[in-house]
């Protein structure tokens, strides 16, 4: 226990950088500074994070008013343990398997259970701190519904402890199978992405399946589904219950006060110790199998001839295409990177498209084809705001810099000016966001009537505007690059730098859609409509550009 | 071909004096060793020299380039290896080299005339299209000599690079140094080899708590000492070490 907890501890330090936050280890003032920065992000999110609260509180009246209020507790534990487990699935591959301290522990007599169990530790603090955002204003509202004193708090302090348990040794005990079985010499970085992508399709694909079979409604069966839910207080949370069964016994547990509730707790329990006993058998049994030689790259060793020269080196490039050609190759062969930056690309398109088409809920498809009937500019405009926020959650061009990492001096000592140097990192997300596009448009050419015209105008401007939001990210990170991490995971899933980015991208996407609203009232035809936006579009791209030349010629010269 | 005024730097808020008023000149046709204890100052001068560092005061001109004022074309003129070469693993030796070659804009006659050249010097042909993550530490350090040399700098700047190379490597870094500077241009490099600096460099300036100490040939050296003594003698008086 004292190696878990000493190696934890350790963990935590590297991890979270737990002693740059020490004021003594400031080295100047820009670590000050940083620390403010930290605290004014926080302070710009109490709007948004207010919205939610009232939100929730709002959804557990409507609960209480049809007498469903325990679904209240479970709905929230389901949303909890499906967060906890989709975003484990990245944080287990690259801190378990991609972590550099990983190869420095390795060789030390430390048994294999003790480093994943106290890796698993320290996601799980990482998970409770991320998770009391969200879950902590459900107990306190849960407690309005149930009632209860001390006892109430109690219980729930348990199950909030408990809520990312099952969830995390079950994306581990995933994980380190995959790892364990794609360990296999020659493309395995190629075997393991797409290892990685086949189980999250097939995940969501589940998914979809249960809650189709959840909301499925026969016709006619709308009255005897209403009359249930004025009859059986527990209606909703018995039909999430046949699948999520942790998710009702959490809100039993917390709902009465009778033996039951106690009875539901030990049911918890005894889930989450067996999923974590179940997790640490898996991890003696292959976690060392899926990580010794598994970061190792083989070599083939193949004498390289003249001919091979010749065609190798036939092909020279203008500096930028050489810069984007860098990132390019970097973004794809790192199975981090590609989850997180690209896979985005592959992903959006079908929880937005494929997910309400084959999950039966055919009122968001309804929903979109009346919009489109109703006002067709408007749809065709709302489409390119949505491409344009699409390119504001792309976390590509707001870490470009920061995944360099410790090669970034390469940057700063080659002679590329810094147009080319911008041009050169904002061709890939430019190119992902062309991606997403023509993902969804061809998607959507076949189930919505929609023209060549009005897929080409959306298209357009929701490349125009992903052109600012592109330098909008650069800018950000290239005034704070993260490059110190030992992790490929940190330069993206902890670099506050995307979080900056995608509200200033998602801000400048919303003031641009009030705008465009205001326009389509002022009955302006939609290629006005366009024009103006496009030369908004056009006008703010060059001034995020400017500061963006000056910035980098700055950072360059001076980064420490 | 590289000269350096007054230069300084300083770290937390002017306390530490990393390098303070350092002055020296490296001339076409030189080899120009940069010797110094640990901590001395070496590896930031070069920093500074290379524009990873900008400098408090003085001013560093590459083959007349202002580092401040003409940052480009100075580096267009520089090639630099440092001390742990850190290069894009997850590119293979030949795209490494190709994006090399594509930055410092090198014709594709003389790109693959150099690449062919430094691969079979260095024993690189087999490893080039591997990529650069299945390198041993020596591998990488031959990929980023190759890819440094690749237009030809007239300043090569080096940060111990002796260190892990293979004695064959060594030989033949030290026959380029020696070619380079016959063909007019310089070679500026930090190194704890004594011995090596003693045999090739034609100056050697000694830096410690981050002034120039002791600069000059051997022959000015053992002059300044008084007696015929070994670099390694001289070093270890000069700097009281």
């Amino acid at each position: 226990m004292k190696t878990i907890l000493l190696l934890t501890k350790v963990g935590l330090i590297n991890t979270f950088n737990l002693h740059a936050l020490n004021p003594k280890h400031f080295k100047s003032k820009k670590d000050a500074l940083k620390i403010l920065l930290f605290v004014v992000v926080i302070l710009a999110l109490i709007p948004a994070y207010r919205l939610y609260l009232s939100f929730i509180r709002q959804m557990s009246f409507s609960l209480l008013m049809l007498g469903q209020e325990t679904y209240f507790m479970a709905i929230a534990h389901y949303v909890a343990v499906m967060m906890v487990f989709f975003l484990g699935l990245t944080y287990v591959l690259s801190y378990y398997y991609f972590s550099r301290d990983t190869d420095l522990l390795i060789p030390l007599p430390i048994k294999s259970r003790h480093l994943v169990i106290s890796k698993f530790f320290s996601l799980l603090i990482y998970e409770y701190i991320l998770l009391s955002v969200f879950f902590i204003p459900v107990i306190f509202i849960n407690h309005s519904l149930t009632g209860g004193g001390l006892i109430y708090y109690l219980k729930a302090v348990l199950l909030y402890l408990l809520t990312p348990v099952v969830p995390l040794s079950l994306a581990s005990i995933l994980i380190i199978v995959i790892m364990r079985f794609t360990n296999v010499s020659g493309k395995k970085d190629l075997i393991r992405v797409v290892t990685m992508f086949l189980f999250l399709f097939v995940l969501l694909g589940t998914q979809i399946l249960i809650q189709r079979s959840m909301i499925h409604m026969a016709p006619g069966e709308e009255q005897a589904f209403l009359a249930n839910l004025f009859t059986d207080n527990r209606y909703l949370i018995d039909q999430l219950g046949r699948f999520y069964p942790l998710s009702q016994m959490t809100s039993l547990a917390l709902y009465t006060q009778s033996a039951t509730s106690w009875l539901q707790l030990i049911g918890v329990l005894a889930f989450s110790a067996g999923a974590f006993v179940l997790m640490i058998f898996v991890s003696e049994t292959l976690y060392l199998g899926g990580i010794i030689g598994g970061n190792e790259a083989s070599s083939k060793k193949k004498a390289f001839t003249e001919s091979d020269l010749e065609k190798a080196s036939s092909k020279t490039r203008s500096p930028f295409l050489a810069v984007f050609k860098v990132d390019w190759i970097t973004l794809f062969k790192t199975p981090i990177y590609l989850f997180n930056c690209v896979s985005i690309v592959v992903l959006l398109p079908f929880i937005f498209l494929v997910m309400p088409l084959v999950s039966g809920a055919p009122s968001e498809m309804d929903f979109i084809i009346d919009l489109f009937h109703d006002n067709r500019s408007l749809f065709v405009l709302g489409l390119s705001g949505a491409y344009c926020l699409m390119a504001a959650l792309n976390p590509t061009a707001s870490t470009c810099f920061s995944r360099e990492g410790k090669t970034f001096y390469l940057s700063r000592i080659i002679p590329v000016s810094s147009r080319e140097h911008i041009m050169g990192k904002a061709l890939s997300p430019f190119l992902l966001q062309v991606a997403t596009i023509l993902f969804l448009s061809i998607g959507m050419f076949f189930f919505l009537p929609l023209t060549w015209m009005d897929l080409v105008v959306s298209g357009f401007l929701g490349l125009l505007g992903a052109i600012p939001i592109i330098f909008i990210g650069l800018l950000i990170d290239i005034n704070r690059p993260m490059l110190s991490w030992d992790n490929p995971q940190r330069a993206v899933k902890q670099n506050l730098n995307v979080l900056i980015s995608m509200a200033l991208g998602g801000g400048l996407t919303v003031t641009l859609g009030f705008l465009t609203y205001v326009l389509i009232q002022l009955d302006l035809t939609l290629l006005v409509t366009v024009c103006i936006d496009s030369l908004l579009l056009i006008v703010i791209a060059w001034f995020v550009y400017r500061m963006l030349v000056r910035r980098l010629t700055h950072q360059f010269a001076s980064i420490e | 071909m590289l000269k350096v005024d007054q230069l300084s730097k300083s770290y937390s808020n002017g306390k530490v004096k990393a390098v303070d008023q350092v002055s020296f000149a490296v001339k076409p046709g030189e080899i120009y060793g940069f010797l110094g204890p640990n901590g001395a100052g070496k590896t930031t001068t070069i920093k500074l020299i290379v524009g990873l560092l900008k400098q408090d005061g003085g001013l560093i001109h590459v083959t007349g380039f202002n580092t401040l004022t003409h940052p480009l074309q100075a580096k267009a003129n520089i090639g630099f290896v440092p001390d742990n070469p850190q290069i894009y693993d997850k590119l293979k030796g030949m795209e490494y080299l190709n994006f090399m070659g594509d930055v410092y804009r090198v014709s594709k006659k003389d790109r693959q005339e150099r690449i062919e050249k430094y691969l079979n010097l260095f024993s690189l042909s087999d490893a080039v299209n591997d990529v650069i993550h299945s390198y041993s530490h020596g591998m990488k350090q031959k990929i980023a000599l190759t890819g440094a040399l690749i237009h030809d700098p007239d300043l090569f700047i080096l940060d111990e690079p002796m260190v892990g190379l293979d004695p064959k490597s060594a030989f033949h870094l030290k026959e380029i140094m020696g070619d380079m500077c016959q063909r007019g241009k310089s070679v500026f490099f930090s190194t704890h080899v004594l011995e090596v600096a003693e045999k090739i460099c034609d100056r050697i300036g000694i830096i410690h708590k981050g002034r120039i100490i002791a600069e000059g040939t051997m022959a000015d050296l053992r002059t300044k000492a008084g007696r015929e003594e070994s670099l390694e003698k001289i070093f270890l008086e000069v700097t009281g070490v």
